[in-house]
């Protein structure tokens, strides 16, 4: 889900953090040094590319349109030709139940995977950063209400609470990215707000603060930057939560609407006929696994560059 | 060690409030009347006028949540709008399904995931480890329901050796139990591997190891026992995974469980069920947590001092 799964104790901030941002760029080659040490995260970091151009590039690549179908061609096998209507090729990998081009759906569905992964991030972090932010650096009442209120998200297992959400708003793109943004937030302000507390004793905040620097300014000049590095851990290994979670709502029904080609909702189309083309559901699971596998090998790669103190 | 309990049972209680005022607000505030959605277009105005009085959906909205907790408080959770039968008993029919399938896969995690990420970590860097990273890392990846579905065409389809969904058959539990335990069984073992080794780069067992204890000895009493503590927090952050897991595995292999009842009435709309079941899951969920954290400081006294 969308919940970033921390090991144990939080990563600490990664190196003494400088107050003026240049002096950041020295500590920036070791860290891509550790990171380039993780083959594996660089296949990853590949393969993360790839569908990103397969998902941009998508209507060149596809053979056919991915949502028409032609009953005739219903359950076609790989390698026969295509109805004439729907395109002059073959079915690479066959056709679904309702005659539409495996291929050409696996490709499309590459979009609202990856679509959804980085928007309900994004979304996460703009509800996330900004109330664990205010939370650590003004503690008192306001951090009480703000984490009190994520306790409560917390209390729910987050598949269930996004199919309750989405049940209430209805089925849709944007609706997901709300319900999942509304389920994740909740980890990243605790992550956030445990940053703050850390960084905010520090002498260069004091600084700041003695300079007659205002709150908002401390907070996103001194004190954010120097966070940053276990957010874009979890932001990473958030990106993998939500794709899983948009697959299991889609599946599920509560997703994006059909026609549209969601890999979720195919491995249900392909349901019905595990016995005669497995491969209707076999291949989109193979695209989630292969897709977040790889954020999870960049996320690890990306833990071990920040915190070095972490034997993986 | 019982004001610490109590304390933090205190602590759960605004939590409960939360939850209930959000399942509340997600069902009667968001568009989308439930009488409507119903009913769709086939009831006229009135119809759907006095329906909407009789059950009391016309009253003030803090009112109608106080009646909701008070009701839910005392057992009562509503009946279902399709078979009129009450929401309670629904969910104390499912449960004992989702108990079995839950419960036997909290066992798979546990003896697959805790042996595995022990033998990786005492094999570090051998072929065991990397096989071991390979697989855990390809669950944690895969969709459950995905995996699931793979299961039935593997063991069911083309081997036959077990039911590939329903509970008719004596073999029922297997499929679904190692589906779901394998999953979390994964995190599991990854967790527990870094732990591990974290444990046995430590002072006190290499200490053990030079007064001359055998190796068995030092890995079990010394090394695994302490790792264990902080593998037993990442159990408590899986329960709530094997609670979704639940009600995907209950939908793929038609298991009648309190997930299947969720994913039921969510087709057909059936508001009193959805309420009531999520409602009831959060609350078993919050009440697993503090368990979780009350065994977490049986374990490690330093917990409950702070």
């Amino acid at each position: 889900m969308a919940l970033p799964k921390m090991t144990g104790t939080p990563a600490p901030a990664p190196a003494p953090p400088p107050a003026d941002p240049e002096a950041d760029l020295k500590t920036g080659p070791t860290r891509w040094t550790r990171f380039r040490r993780h083959k594996l995260a660089l296949v990853g970091m590949a393969v993360i590319g790839l569908m990103i151009l397969i998902a941009i590039l998508a209507p060149l690549l596809a053979p056919a349109d991915p949502d028409r179908g032609d009953l005739f061609a219903k359950l076609a096998r790989a390698g026969s030709q295509m109805p004439r209507q729907l395109g002059t090729g073959k079915f690479l990998m066959g056709a679904d139940y309702m005659g539409r081009d495996l291929l050409s759906r696996l490709l499309y569905g590459a979009r609202i995977s990856l679509l959804v992964g980085f928007v309900a991030e994004a979304v996460i972090l703009a509800i996330g950063v900004p109330l664990g932010a205010i939370a650590g650096y003004y503690g008192g009442k306001v951090d009480k209400i703000i984490m009190r209120t994520a306790d409560v998200m917390f209390a729910f297992p987050d598949l269930l609470f996004a199919i309750a959400i989405m049940f209430a708003l209805g089925s849709g793109v944007i609706n997901l990215f709300i319900a999942l943004g509304f389920v994740g937030w909740a980890g990243m302000a605790r992550l956030v707000r445990g940053q703050v507390l850390q960084v905010k004793e520090r002498d260069f905040v004091e600084a700041a603060r003695a300079s007659g620097a205002p709150n908002w300014l401390i907070i996103i000049r001194h004190i954010l930057p120097s966070c940053l590095g276990p957010v874009i851990v979890a932001a990473t290994l958030g990106i993998p939560g939500a794709i899983m979670s948009e697959a299991a709502l889609s599946y599920l029904g509560l997703g994006v609407q059909p026609p549209t080609a969601t890999w979720g909702s195919m491995i249900n189309d392909g349901r019905g006929y595990l016995l005669h083309a497995p491969i209707l559901s076999i291949a989109p699971g193979l695209a989630i696994m292969l897709t977040v596998l790889s954020f999870n090998l960049v996320g690890d790669g990306l833990r071990d560059a920040f915190d070095p103190r972490s034997n993986k | 060690m019982l004001p610490y309990i109590l304390r933090r049972l205190w602590a759960g209680i605004p939590v409960l409030i939360g939850v209930s005022l959000i399942t509340f607000v997600l069902m009667h505030v968001v568009p989308g009347d439930p009488v409507v959605s119903m009913f769709s277009k086939r009831a006229d105005v009135e119809t759907i006028a006095r329906i909407r009085h009789e059950m009391g959906l016309d009253r003030p909205l803090p009112v109608q949540y106080g009646d909701f907790v008070w009701d839910a408080v005392r057992g009562d959770l509503g009946s279902s709008f399709r078979s009129h039968e009450p929401v309670t008993g629904m969910i104390a029919h499912a449960l004992p399904t989702t108990v079995r399938l839950t419960g036997s896969a909290a066992l798979v995690m546990l003896f697959l995931g805790i042996p595995a990420g022990v033998l990786a970590a005492l094999k570090r860097n051998s072929w065991i480890d990397y096989m071991s990273t390979v697989t855990t890392l390809s669950f944690i990846s895969a969709p459950i329901f995905w995996v699931a579905i793979i299961a039935q065409i593997i063991f069911g389809l083309k081997l036959g050796w077990l039911p590939i969904s329903g509970k008719d058959h004596a073999l029922w539990l297997v499929m679904p139990a190692l589906v779901l335990g394998t999953r979390y069984a994964a995190s599991i073992a990854r967790y527990t591997r870094s732990a591990m080794l974290e444990v046995l780069n430590q002072d006190y067992v290499r200490t053990a190891r030079a007064k001359g204890l055998m190796e068995r000895r030092v890995i079990m009493k010394h090394a695994l026992k302490n790792a264990l503590v902080p593998v037993l927090t990442v159990v408590g952050l899986e329960i709530g995974g094997l609670l979704t897991g639940s009600i995907l595995t209950e939908s793929v292999f038609g298991l009648p469980g309190v997930g299947l009842v969720t994913i039921d009435s969510i087709g057909a709309r059936d508001f009193p069920v959805i309420q009531g079941t999520v409602l009831f899951t959060a609350v078993i969920y919050v009440i697993m947590n503090m368990l979780v954290d009350i065994s977490y400081s049986l374990v490690d006294p330093r917990i409950r001092m702070s």
